[in-house]
């Protein structure tokens, strides 16, 4: 079992020197590990070997940092996908142990298709990195960095911790019990809600893990319904990690309400190879660039973005010696910063827009789901942000939007609100399909529904 | 109720018997105890190390879960992790269909239901994997198809395993007093938890028979 860390004592800012390293010397532990991480997969993942091969290279060409972002391939999703169904391997070659050696199975959450299945193991036996944080005790990769998030957000020994998330990436209440906090165990369930006022109150936890669209959507019924003071449910918490969506503007004012507005965290997977979450300056999710080489690219030409700004987010795993994510292609789309951070930590953080292939072309105007979000939920029927974007195709001539209501309506004027307030703000022509807001969500899973769909 | 002063690692939620839900602080020792429990029940079932199993369960039923986790982790048995309903049927279908299972763990009628509209022969599946621990539900619709599954159940606390065509279900003995009182089986602790369960009663009609020099409990 765990053992006790010395630093619980210490308040500290920083849990890990790493996390305000000098940004060259950073790149430094990067390269280091990087090199080694590369001539790892390379001999043991058959599809990193086969993407390299096809490209005429060797991690024996790759000298530094600056040689992998200028040579290696690319890794897609389509080639996972593919070397998954045509070599019926259910690790999709990324393996670079023997399937026997792995501890954890855990997945994605599939909301875009079936969930992939992503590896670790205990340690990093055979990479022999240092991973952050840890000791061998659990995944150094996946949820090796978020201690060092919780910290930041003020997480400490003998807090409780409201443990209501999906169980789907393996125990994460781990982190949590490493600084020596004790998580309340519930279900990502609506008939757990109700339970999870009572322990808020009970226990007082510091941190809700984890806040999702229609969580917030059931705690709003239960507010009415239950004639519950939220204000005083929300007073211990220091942390409300949200995740599955943005969050809209029209949910953060119920958060805001409940007194938790400046102590929501947005949490965001980095690409499958870690989490990443905000600090307290709310500036984006923090990348944590030990744990992985992060690089931000042009969706369109795979040209790679130096400077701030908006493209889709590419990462490399530095630490897990189990799953050889190499430069692989998340399909998300990000606003990533990269100068050190106002909270003094020198790593990137990134704000996510959507996905890659939510993008929609009107002329060369590039318009997401995250553009129009505000401007839907303005209008009072169209409160819980439910809308999809109609996408055929990239390009299309006009924006066509199905938005879902709640209630009775006018709807005819309703369509007219938001028909002149997308097309004023954004200068486009704009056709509103209006859909009881039901039948939206029905749509989609226990997590979120797509934001965007073909027809 | 704690029994002791020192901080839980956990704490769990029981969700049965006449004052449920009970909040329950859990403790590292006892959590311990129940995994190495759960390894002999898992040694038992024939599961061995180094080849994949599914665990389906609940982050709510943590408190009886992660003994399992725990255990199957020290058996180093590589496992994947899905819920228990049916709108996450598609991740213990993709699990199913791309592993080459030894067992699966917890499966419930909900999950089961739902993995043919996940494009799995039910049937055919589950006709050749070696281990299966169903809970109600989902056993009787497995032993319908022909399968011979292990069952699992909650003794308000506790888990208890049947055995496939054996009657009654094992439990921690060394943990758990479970005692008959006119047709309802109490539950008290014999070994010192932070939470003290004192003949409770969790509504468990049944009473206690003896296989080969074991306890088990019969559900009447
Ligand atoms: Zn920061």
């Amino acid at each position: 079992m765990m053992k006790r860390q010395a630093f619980l004592r210490s308040e500290t800012r920083y849990l890990e020197a790493v996390e305000t390293m000098p940004r060259a010397q950073l790149l430094v532990l990067q390269e280091q590990r990087l090199l080694k991480m590369l001539s790892y997969a390379y001999e043991r993942a058959p599809l990193v070997r086969r993407l390299w091969n096809a490209s005429g290279i060797t991690p024996a060409d790759i000298g530094s940092r600056a040689d992998f972002i200028a040579r290696a391939p690319f890794l897609t999703k389509e080639d996972i996908r593919r070397q998954r169904d045509e070599e019926k391997d259910a690790h999709a070659g990324l393996l670079c142990l023997d399937p026997s050696e792995v501890n954890w199975l855990v997945s994605t959450t599939g909301t875009t298709g079936e969930p992939t299945i992503l590896s670790h193991h205990w340690g990093n036996t055979g990479l022999d990195q240092q991973a952050p944080g840890l000791n061998g005790q659990w995944p150094p990769s996946y949820a090796g960095s978020s201690p060092r998030d919780y910290w930041e957000m003020g997480v400490r020994e003998g807090d409780y911790f409201l443990n209501f998330g999906f169980r789907i990436r393996g125990s994460t209440f781990r982190p949590a019990q490493y600084l020596g906090a004790i998580p309340i165990f519930l279900s990502y369930a609506p008939g757990d809600l109700l339970l999870a006022m009572k322990l808020s109150l009970q226990y007082r936890p510091t941190m809700w893990w984890v806040m999702t669209p229609p969580t917030v959507r059931a705690l709003l019924a239960l507010e009415r319904d239950h004639k519950i003071d939220m204000h005083d449910v929300f007073s211990s918490y220091k942390a409300v990690i949200f995740a599955g969506e943005p969050l809209g503007p029209q949910m953060r004012t119920h958060l805001e309400r409940w007194g938790v507005g400046d102590r929501i965290f947005n949490m965001s997977a980095l690409g499958d190879i870690a989490l990443a979450q905000d600090c307290r300056a709310h500036d984006g999710c923090h990348a944590w660039e030990d744990v992985a080489l992060v690089e931000l690219i042009d969706p369109e030409t795979g040209a790679v973005i130096e400077k701030d700004g908006r493209g889709e987010l590419v990462v490399t795993t530095l630490v897990n010696n189990a799953d050889a994510l190499i430069r692989f292609r998340t399909g998300d789309y990000v606003d990533m910063k990269w100068g050190t951070c106002a909270c003094g930590r020198t790593h990137a953080r990134f704000q996510p827009l959507g996905r890659t292939g939510d993008e929609i072309l009107i002329g060369d105007r590039s318009v997401l789901p995250i553009d129009v979000w505000l401007l839907i939920e303005q209008q009072p029927e169209c409160a819980d942000g439910i809308f999809q974007m109609i996408r055929p195709q990239r390009e299309m001539q006009y924006l066509h939007i199905r938005v879902g209501y709640a209630g009775q309506s006018n709807l005819a004027d309703l369509q007219a609100r938001l028909t002149t307030s997308i097309q004023a703000a954004l200068g486009l022509p704009v056709n509103i399909e209006l859909v009881p807001q039901e039948r939206i969500l029905a749509t989609g899973g226990h997590l979120k529904f797509s934001r965007t769909v073909k027809e | 109720m704690a029994a002791t002063n020192t901080k839980p690692w956990a704490v769990g939620l029981l969700r049965s018997g006449p004052e449920a839900p009970y909040v329950i602080p859990l403790g590292e020792e006892e959590l311990d105890r129940d995994a190495q429990w759960a390894m002999r029940q898992f040694e038992r079932m024939g599961i061995q190390p180094g080849k994949p199993a599914l665990l389906i369960g609940s982050g709510g039923d943590y408190h009886l879960l992660w003994p399992c986790e725990d255990a199957l982790t020290r058996m180093k048995v590589p496992f994947g992790q899905a819920e228990v309903l049916a709108a996450d049927a598609a991740r213990s279908a993709m699990f199913l269909r791309r592993l080459q299972l030894q067992a699966v763990l917890g499966i419930t009628l909900d999950i089961l239901d739902a993995l043919p509209m996940h494009g799995l022969d039910v049937s055919r599946l589950f006709a050749n994997m070696p281990v299966i621990c169903a809970a109600p539900g989902a056993w009787e619709k497995l032993r319908s198809l022909g399968c011979a599954p292990w069952q699992e159940i909650r003794l308000g606390p506790l888990y208890g395993f049947q055995p496939p065509d054996e009657e009654g279900y094992l439990y921690n003995q060394d943990e758990w007093l479970l005692e008959e009182n006119e047709g309802r089986l109490l539950v008290t602790n014999r070994r010192p938890r932070m939470f003290d369960f004192k003949r409770m009663n969790f509504g468990i009609t049944g009473r206690l028979i003896e296989v080969d020099g074991e306890k088990r409990v019969l559900l009447t």
